[in-house]
């Protein structure tokens, strides 16, 4: 059966007789905004310059991101938010290789993206021209799928191609090399009809999906284990109908937090590595656990021979290859996630109160204390008050964009999430340095919602140049920056994995990052002290363009709970037992 | 655990590195590798690879093979064990200029048992 498409680029391409002669930048330009794509986060240089030019006379909005890698990652906030294919541009050479981070990100979590790279003339590939770089080499093992257009004639198709790829089946970033010959070259823009090859992929049928619910049935302690497939899929009203449904109790990844209301009984919260207490204590005493969407990744599983021991497995992926990779499924589903659900959800509301009551006991027992003794921030409370507060003032519309470390584990145990593709965070590669450029593709694609970036003192530094793109936009984001004076999450590790032997981990000398936020004209405030937290929200919600709040917190903060790296998820530390041994 | 895989491939640029590449970086040896056009209108090759797989799962190699663009169908056998141990490097790849690739020789391991050495064939090189 062919792969299920949730994009219709191939039929993009409409124009009126006569055919006009274009350049191949120009037929690039105009394929993509054929295709319905209204903007491209680009930095221009040599081998990319006829595209540069086509852009001057086109439709086609050009964002100027500081840096290729603030591009790249842009896009990837855009399409995370939009649901449509991120596109972002760069030269050959240094330009296409600053690209890879955010290539191999959207990658590492099936984000639709197409990245366009200008290349050396044909007549000088392979010779090491000045610039030149494999980039279409580089790069494979982190995209979807590659092309170097080295005929003019096919362009067109290619486009296309690229775009209906990255957006179909199982989304992820599909990377165009245009030579820079190809892009002077001229042919006649057409109507384009292409046809695409997709190989056949394993599709569950009616029989599977009675074994599922005749598992799902027999079981007594079955479990929802939601991911990012969920959320890809906009599987949201399928997901939240199955399991109210069933009153089921379920577990999410760091990328499906939001898809389940928070007020929803049975939720339990994150599973894995920095996940709640409930959420991991009910997968190792679950007798069915049904994996909607996600793929047993190392960081949900921990020890993945000790994980859920005593569970069944159904598994729905739309990507075969997940399907029994790391643990062995008993029942495969292979296919769309939403039909999948609306048939068990047709089926009899199952008789699981015994076990519904023991999760709800397992939450009640670990709610989290917000009240923190003390002058200091403390960034959990600091989290939530702001994440409700947006949430409130946009009527659920505030989107959060993280960084990498420990506040972005913060933010996923304690934020309020009120939907999915409102929580951008770089799950499955951890790119330190995403925050900001995500949510400035976010703010593109939602112009009037609240954009958050909450980010690290090390992280901001990593792409702090695109403080200048939200200044150059007028973008209104907001950046709560959270500045313990080092890298806290790797400080942490070594505070508990390696005997206190502090490495490279301090960042005392930081600048003054109120003063750098200001030399971009943007808005900064600091504030270091619980009681001036009211009027550093203040600040963030009274502050019509973008702006920085810059938070003092303890240096020594830690994130709890936490499972040790390659320790079953039962092995859980919680600060205080930790504080107990010290 | 040895197999064998039978892929066709689509002629396109990069398409058989894509695919080496998919398979070893899944954490497969690749022991040996044959191709030929797969003949009629199609401008497709078809493709027989040795591959140890080590302790994996070929189910799931030939799903990630599968989910290759350029793919248009894989399949895997279970590789009797003489065959496996017999293995070498030798790569048959009939256009090279298709696939752009250039191929290390490796000794095979005939010489060392005390039998006739065959030099695997390289491509470009
Ligand atoms: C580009 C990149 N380099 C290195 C790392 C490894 N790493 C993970 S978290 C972290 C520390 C992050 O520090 P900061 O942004 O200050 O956040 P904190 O943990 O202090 O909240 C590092 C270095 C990474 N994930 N990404």
């Amino acid at each position: 059966m062919d792969m299920p498409s949730n994009a219709s680029y191939l039929k993009a391409t409409q124009v009126p007789a006569p055919v006009p002669l274009l350049n191949g930048a120009q037929v690039l330009v105009r394929t993509l905004e054929s295709a319905g794509v209204r903007q491209v986060f680009g930095y221009p240089g040599g081998a990319i310059m006829p595209v540069y030019d086509a852009l001057v006379d086109a439709g086609l909005k050009h964002i100027l991101c500081r840096h290729e890698q603030g591009c790249a990652l842009a896009a990837d906030g855009y399409a995370r938010v939009s649901g449509e294919v991120g596109v972002c541009m760069a030269t050959s050479g240094p330009g296409a290789t600053n690209l890879l981070t955010g290539i191999a990100n959207a990658y590492m979590d099936s984000v639709p993206l197409l990245a366009i790279t200008g290349q050396v003339p044909t007549a000088v590939m392979g010779t090491d021209a000045f610039q030149e770089v494999d980039i279409f080499g580089m790069s494979m093992p982190v995209v979807k799928h590659s092309f170097i257009v080295r005929d003019i004639n096919t362009l067109q198709d290619t486009v296309l191609q690229a775009l209906e790829i990255a957006a179909s089946g199982r989304p992820g970033p599909v990377l165009l090399d245009l030579p820079k010959d190809v892009a002077t070259a001229e042919c006649h823009f057409r109507n384009a009809v292409v046809s695409m090859h997709t190989a056949p992929s394993e599709q569950y049928g009616l029989s599977d999906l009675q074994r599922a619910a005749t598992a799902l049935r027999d079981a007594r302690r079955p479990l929802a284990y939601i991911g990012g497939g969920t959320v890809i899929s906009r599987s949201h009203d399928a997901v939240r109908a199955f399991v109210n449904h069933h009153q089921l109790p379920v577990v999410s990844t760091l990328r499906a937090l939001g898809m389940i209301p928070t007020d929803y009984p049975g939720f339990l919260g994150m599973i894995g590595m920095h996940g709640s207490k409930p959420a991991n204590h009910a997968a190792q005493e679950c007798d069915l656990l049904l994996c909607i969407g996600a793929r047993f990744d190392d960081r949900v599983t921990g020890k993945l021979d000790s994980f859920a021991p005593k569970a069944r497995v159904i598994h729905i992926d739309i990507d075969p290859a997940e399907i029994s990779k790391l643990r062995e499924a008993d029942v495969s589903l292979p296919g769309e996630i939403a039909p999948a659900l609306r048939f068990l959800t047709d089926q009899a509301p199952l008789e699981i109160d015994h076990w519904k009551k023991h999760c709800t006991a397992l939450l009640d027992a670990s709610q989290f204390d917000y009240n923190y003794p003390g002058e200091d921030i403390f960034a959990p409370g600091l989290l939530r008050k702001i994440s409700q507060r947006f949430a409130e003032s946009s009527n659920g519309k505030a989107i959060i964009s993280c960084d990498v470390g420990q506040h972005q584990m913060w933010v996923a145990q304690h934020c309020l999430l009120t939907a999915p593709e409102h929580h951008l965070s770089s799950a499955g590669l951890g790119t330190m340095g995403y925050g900001l450029p995500a949510a400035i593709g976010a703010q593109f694609a939602t112009p009037d919602a609240p954009v958050i970036v909450v980010s690290g003192d090390g992280s901001i530094m990593m792409n702090i140049q695109e403080l200048c793109t939200l200044k150059r936009y007028g973008l209104p984001v907001k950046i709560v920056l959270l500045d313990n004076s080092c890298l806290g999450l790797v400080r942490q590790w070594q505070q508990l994995f390696f005997e206190e032997r502090f490495s490279e981990v301090d960042l005392s000398d930081n600048p003054d990052f109120a003063v750098v936020a200001r030399s971009f004209g943007i808005a900064a405030k600091s504030i270091e002290r619980a009681a001036e937290i009211d009027e550093g929200i203040a600040f963030l919600e009274s502050t019509d363009g973008p702006c920085l709040l810059h938070v003092k917190i303890d240096p020594r903060a830690n994130v709890w709970p936490l499972v040790p790296p390659g320790q079953s998820n039962e092995a859980m530390i919680e600060g205080c037992e930790l504080e107990d041994q010290s | 655990m040895n197999i064998k895989l039978r892929i066709t491939l689509r002629e396109c640029e990069g398409a058989l590195i894509r695919l080496l590449g998919t398979i070893e970086r899944r954490g497969h040896a690749l022991v040996n590798l044959s191709s030929r056009p797969a003949g009629g209108q199609s401008a497709a090759r078809n493709l027989s690879l040795d591959v140890d797989c080590g302790g994996r799962n070929p189910d799931i190699l030939v799903r990630q093979i599968r989910r290759l663009y350029d793919v248009v169908e894989a399949a895997w056998y279970q590789l009797p064990e003489y065959q496996a141990a017999d293995a070498h490097l030798s790569y048959e790849a009939t256009s090279p200029a298709m696939y752009g690739m250039v191929v290390h020789r490796r000794e095979n391991n005939a010489a060392a048992e005390g039998g006739q050495a065959r030099p695997g064939v390289g491509v470009n090189g």
